[in-house]
């Protein structure tokens, strides 16, 4: 089911009230309706894909259970820790490896081969992705190794854990969390939290705002730039690139707003998944700005084991550049993500190596309300860095970038640009100063708190109303197929 | 109590003025004229005098101008409407025409495989609930039962204004595609429609197989009706310019003129297939599979003389 529907509209309500109404009481009953929910939530998009779902939980439940047994029991407990571990991430990368990236590899080994002038044969498997099935693997992943690494007592209740991976507001599309913060919350009772419950409805508000307004409006031209980018002028490929720019941030952004808000309102606290990205000094700021919860998840399970920053200054390369390769692998099976990838690392190894990748840190235009010159062209500069990056995300093949890229740049750069519209630039104008206004909070309606009532009720309709009358059209969100 | 207050504020704030705000917008919509509910009246009010009735979808809706017909006729098309719909429309309305003489259906290069269910403009699909009364669509859909359903669609501007889908004259006639309003390089732009109506390269044979069964039973359901009443049916295939059908799959094409020459000779009926009509010229075009005013005078004067 996705949030942008008919379906969710009465879902949500619907559940909400069973959670407090029905169920509050009796902690257990009410885990129990959340993996009931959340099932009925994720079966919406194909029953068979419960399936999946329910051997990823099982399966590493099973060994968290397992991991503490033998080292409670087994004389070589550590060893055979580690093996129970291993056979639990084979099991869940396997999945995943066959359902995403099998064609790819098949395609790229046959193309090697054809290279040498041998003709591989080999069949595609065509299989339909499940939504959202990178997020839960990689959070039942985290579950596993935090407890072969003793960071987490396995969790004994099998209704705490599958409503851990389960838990719907976050389960197609993330924030990808972490069993230490999400698994203590189903343990304990749940109180209604009425400041929580209002702000997290503002926060899904805002959402909307990003995914259906902008989102899903740029979504609409971006579309019709890049199907006929052979036929337009410079100007517009470079008005296609921004586009998608805030696309992708709104699409995306947008998601973990929802799922964040309605967390919320089932006292649950999600980590922060985006901390408000465009106003990124540098890329390194942009990437600890930026899907957090991956990027948080990649440092601690596969930067800092390879060594993370305390190490040669080769070593610190070669772990950089594997995070973000295997990053970009991350998003599917192309290998215009991988140079999308690549074209990350050439602009993150400069900072590194000259000591400068962690410069900008704290808030920007702290204790001002404007940046200065300097720190706008810092932003300017990050942003049209990111987007020129996303043109090969976006990008259905290596030459097609290549060719939106040799095309962008002609004289008719200066021209004005065709599939210019006004309604969305005004409602970006309006996201970028609610969120720079906004940037030491949580999201873009944070401090609409402090405002008169009249004001902040006025907003929050104004938003609704906007949201109303000039939504786009698209009901999925980019993420879901990653 | 803090849930008590979250809930009362929720009420207060957003779902009671919410549910106030939607209701009086469906209400105001739905009383706004559209070529739905136009044709709906006019079809009640002419029952007794239209002798000629056109259905079908846009290749009539926009080819066919009733005025130019010798005996009173009315252009019951719509764009995109399928054979369900046309069918619909004929055991609603024509059925209780006492001078009915013929009925004029399309058989585009598409119908027999093609759903409005499951088009890009699905939403007309409530234009017939609400406007015609069509009580078949289930309400699982509530989005074609609800104007409001809309989100995103700004039609309520030019609703206000008068111009919600209201394209055609009390007698059906389309009242747009003016030469004058034709792109300068409308005999490019065959890609989207060709792709969209090409049936046979985006579905398996058995999806194919269905689709054509069921079209073809609310096809054959008009025609027989028509046959019991003495009703004469003209099945037509309207022109297009030659930048369409020169890309047409050729599989399907076939299959759909294998499909008329069964059904004519099983009913008993007229098919005309102009699409490659050499009496239309490049004036009588508005784009590669749609007729101008001018070409739809001079289509209708071709039709005329099948009575």
């Amino acid at each position: 089911m996705s949030f942008i529907s008919f379906d969710f509209l009465i879902f949500l309500p619907l559940v909400f009230l069973g959670y407090w109404f029905l169920f509050g009481r009796n902690l257990k009953v009410q885990n129990l309706f959340v993996v009931t929910v959340s099932y009925v939530f994720y079966g919406w998009w194909s029953p068979t894909f419960l399936l999946l779902i329910f051997i990823t939980s099982a399966c590493s439940y099973a060994s968290g259970l397992l991991i503490e047994r033998v080292r409670r029991t087994a004389t070589e407990s550590n060893r055979t820790a580690w093996w129970i571990s291993a056979a639990n991430v084979a099991v869940n990368i396997g999945i995943l490896g066959v359902y995403k990236y099998y064609d790819f590899f098949a395609a790229s080994l046959a193309d090697l081969f054809a290279l040498a002038g041998i003709r591989l044969s080999i069949r595609s498997l065509n299989l339909i992705l499940p939504v959202g099935i990178s997020f839960y693997t990689f959070q039942a992943l985290s579950y596993t190794i935090d407890v072969y690494r003793k960071k987490l007592q396995a969790c004994k209740d099998p209704v705490v854990f599958f409503a851990f991976i389960s838990f719907f507001p976050q389960l197609v599309a993330g924030p990808i969390e972490r069993a230490t913060s999400l698994l203590p919350q189903f343990r304990q009772k749940r109180t209604f939290d009425y400041t929580a419950a209002a702000d997290g409805c503002r926060q899904i508000l805002w959402g909307f705002f990003k995914k259906m307004v902008i989102a899903d409006n740029c979504g609409k031209l971006v579309d019709e730039i890049y199907a006929g980018y052979d036929t337009m002028n410079s100007s517009t490929l470079a008005l296609g690139m921004i586009y998608f720019t805030f696309q992708s941030y709104c699409d995306f952004s947008g998601y973990s707003d929802i799922a964040i808000g309605t967390a919320r309102l089932f006292g649950i606290r999600l980590m922060r998944n985006f901390n408000f990205p465009n106003f990124s000094r540098d890329i390194a700021e942009f990437w600890r700005r930026w899907h957090i919860s991956l990027n948080t998840w990649w440092r601690d399970y596969i930067y800092f084991p390879l060594g993370g920053s305390r190490c040669s200054t080769i070593k610190r390369v070669r772990n950089t550049a594997a995070i973000f390769l295997i990053s970009a692998l991350w998003h599917g099976g192309n290998w215009t993500f991988i140079a999308w990838g690549v074209y990350h690392i050439l602009l993150f190894l400069p900072l590194l190596l000259l000591h400068r990748n962690r410069r900008f840190t704290g808030p920007v235009a702290e204790g001002r309300s404007l940046p200065t010159w300097v720190e706008t062209g810092q932003m300017l500069r990050t942003f049209l860095l990111v987007a020129f990056g996303r043109i090969f995300f976006r990008s259905e093949t290596i030459g097609q970038a290549f060719s939106y890229i040799g095309r962008m740049f002609s004289p008719s750069l200066l021209e004005a640009p065709s599939r210019l519209s006004l309604i969305l630039l005004a409602a970006i104008g309006l996201m970028t100063a609610l969120e720079w206004y906004n940037r030491d909070e949580q999201h873009g309606l944070s401090r609409t708190t402090r405002w008169p009532t009249a004001l902040r009720i006025g907003t929050y309709w104004g938003l609704l109303l906007f949201i109303y009358f000039f939504a786009g059209q698209t009901e999925n969100f980019i993420y879901f197929q990653f | 109590m803090n849930f008590r207050l979250f809930l009362h504020k929720t009420l207060l704030i957003l779902v009671v003025p919410l549910t106030a705000f939607l209701t009086v917008y469906e209400y105001a919509y739905r009383h706004i004229e559209n070529s739905y509910s136009l044709k709906d009246k006019a079809m009640e009010a002419r029952k007794d005098s239209i002798e000629v009735l056109i259905l079908g979808n846009s290749h009539t809706f926009f080819g066919l101008n009733p005025t130019c017909f010798s005996r009173p006729a009315f252009n019951a098309a719509n764009v995109s409407q399928d054979f369900r719909h046309n069918h619909f429309i004929f055991f609603r309305y024509a059925t209780r025409m006492p001078r009915l003489r013929q009925v004029i259906i399309p058989l585009s290069f598409s119908a027999l495989w093609g759903f409005l269910e499951r088009e890009d403009d699905s939403w007309r699909m409530r234009k017939y609930v609400l406007y015609m009364g069509d009580t078949s669509v289930p309400w699982t859909k509530p989005e074609w039962h609800f104007e409001f359903m809309s989100v995103g669609n700004r039609s309520l501007w030019d609703a206000l204004k008068g111009k919600d889908l209201l394209q055609c004259t009390p007698e059906g006639t389309h009242t747009g595609n003016r030469l004058s309003e034709r792109d300068a390089d409308w005999q490019e732009k065959w890609q989207g429609p060709v792709g969209r109506h090409s049936h046979f390269l985006k579905n398996d044979c058995r999806t194919l197989a269905e689709a054509q069964s069921v079209n073809a039973h609310y096809l054959e359901d008009i025609l027989a009706c028509c046959n019991e009443k003495g009703i004469k049916v003209l099945l037509l295939t309207a022109p297009a310019w030659h930048t369409y059908y020169e890309h047409l799959n050729a599989p399907q094409y076939e299959a759909m003129q294998a499909y008329a020459r069964q059904v004519s000779r099983t009913y008993g009926i007229t098919y005309l297939n102009l699409l490659r009509d050499g009496r239309f010229t490049a004036d009588d075009f508005y784009d590669v599979d749609h007729l101008n005013e001018q070409g739809a005078e001079k289509l209708s004067r071709i039709i005329d003389a099948y009575r």
